[in-house]
């Protein structure tokens, strides 16, 4: 039964059509996508163990940590084991995150919830995230940035589609008291997930090792304008390369700076124009969601045709200039306020979902799950640092007793600084040396191994 | 271009067959939640200009 789970019995079969993987790894991503939209539980759950907001919102920063230590731990485990076991594993976490977190709602402790949606929810969360995206860019390897493209962008409709879904189950299970809803409703979401993500499983499949799509040739030389690589660098190796680190420091900017706006995004909107109020604020929120999950899709894709280091200048050079622009005009008109902050949040999202495109042209295909996976630490640690500056920041100008958008312009124009940065060390970026390249693949050896297509 | 393959592994014919059925199932699964978790979104966004 479980060999069912192994690699080997994932390979496709003749005929099978790469657009059949696709959901597949929507799945998994809409499922784990849950915990952007975990804030709406924090209300009840403070009043559930009459906690302070910073004890619940532990939770969230616990599942966070989690993803990318298990991302970059077990990505060589996920390579090695194939896309179903992994998502397998991943549902039975996140499944597991959920009920666990019932038990510890149900008996009032608080430290359960941690270990439940905090450890193993964000295990499941790491699995989950790296393994469709490596199997999407086995399947279009002439499309790199659109196979990516579309797995990352189900991670930022996940939570489109769980806050109000959530909201909905809280309702009607507890009515007014949410309280009581709680329970039910983690109960609800685990049998959807699991059932959403076993599906995922179950559908995927990886090409066979001799699989190409049909009237495309892969090249036969790296190409040093591109920089796409015809060759591969083991995880192990691309950890020693400066392009490993360059990427690092890219990705940190590109999440720091976004991430910064989009979590004190309804307090900055209602300071820099005291008209707006908490709904419309709520409805700015809503539509830099929107502008972080489509820019997934759209700039991921847009990579394939203008290069990934293009890509990364527009997000993190016009990135800049718009929070420039933020912070200089951004008080004089809504509207403008508004539409660079949807360009900027689709530039974060697009930033997410074209990095492992960017990976594979530089370290080839063979481990890039895995090295996906440690570079996605850069991620957790720019969770902490971009609120961190923004929250550090306006505490600083409220103790000095500024007010309105002014709390928020230094932040604003530090992020500038942190862009230029990720700019600067996307610039310097060069395709990775011929000795770190792997030796010609033995395909005996790679089938007694399990190695990945 | 086709994105059928041109060259997989030896299988036995059919073997997939089960699984195409649920990959289209999913695209239905997923694009409706996909439908819905946007046009809630959109009714919330209308609220910022309202």
């Amino acid at each position: 039964m479980l060999s069912t789970l192994d690699r080997e019995r994932t390979v496709a079969g003749p005929g099978f059509n790469r657009w059949f993987v696709p959901p597949a790894a929507l799945a998994v991503h809409l499922s784990i996508g849950q915990v952007y939209a975990f804030s709406v539980f924090n209300i009840p759950l403070e009043e559930r163990f009459g906690a302070s907001a910073t004890a619940v919102s532990i939770i969230f920063s616990i599942s966070i940590v989690m993803l990318g230590l298990s991302a970059a731990v077990l990505g060589t485990w996920v390579e090695r084991n194939g896309p179903r076991k992994t998502m397998a594993v991943s549902a039975a976490l996140w499944v597991a995150g959920f009920l666990v977190s019932a038990l510890g709602v149900s008996v009032g402790q608080l430290w359960i919830v941690y270990l439940g949606y905090g450890v193993l929810g964000g295990i499941g969360l790491g699995l989950g995230y790296i393994s469709p995206v490596s199997t999407l860019i086995k399947w279009f390897p002439d499309r790199p940035g659109l196979a990516t493209g579309l797995a990352i962008m189900g991670f930022g409709g996940g939570a489109l589609i769980a806050s109000p879904l959530s909201n909905r189950l809280l309702g009607l299970y507890g009515g007014e008291d949410v309280v009581a809803g709680l329970v039910p409703t983690f109960l609800t979401l685990a049998v959807v997930y699991a059932v959403l993500m076993g599906l995922g499983a179950y559908v995927i499949r990886v090409p066979a090792d001799d699989w190409t799509p049909e009237g495309w040739t892969p090249p036969q030389e790296s190409d040093e304008s591109s920089m796409r690589t015809t060759a591969d660098v083991s995880a192990r190796t691309a950890l020693g390369t400066p392009q490993f680190w360059l990427l690092w420091t890219v990705l940190f900017c590109n999440v720091t700076a976004g991430i910064g706006i989009l979590a004190q995004a309804s307090p900055i909107v209602q300071n820099f124009f005291p008209g707006v109020g908490a709904a419309a604020a709520a409805g700015f929120v809503s539509l830099l969601s929107l502008a972080n999950m489509a820019g997934r899709l759209v700039w991921s894709s847009t990579s394939d045709v203008i290069g990934r280091k293009p890509t990364y200048m527009l997000y993190l050079g016009v990135g800049a200039l718009l929070y420039l622009g933020v912070a200089t005009f951004g008080r004089s008109s809504l509207l403008l306020f508004v539409l660079m902050s949807v360009v900027i949040l689709s530039f974060y999202g697009g930033g997410f979902a074209t990095i492992p495109a960017y990976l594979k042209d530089l370290f080839g295909g063979l481990q890039v799950g895995a090295i996906h996976g440690r570079l996605l630490t850069a991620w957790s640690a720019a969770g902490i640092a971009g609120p961190l500056i923004v929250s550090g920041i306006q505490d600083l100008q409220t103790a000095r007793g500024e007010e309105g958008a002014d709390l928020y312009l230094l932040s604003l124009y530090i992020m500038v600084g942190v862009l230029v940065v990720g700019f600067i060390a996307n610039l310097l970026v060069k395709p990775v040396d011929e000795r770190h390249h792997e030796p010609e693949p033995d395909p005996d050896q790679l089938e007694s191994e399990g190695a990945p297509a | 271009m086709s994105d059928s393959p041109s060259s997989t592994a030896e299988r036995p014919e059919g073997a997939d067959a089960a699984g195409r059925t649920a990959a289209v199932v999913l695209w239905v699964i997923v694009s409706a939640g996909l439908l819905y978790g946007i046009g809630e979104t959109v009714a919330r966004v209308t609220q910022l200009f309202g």
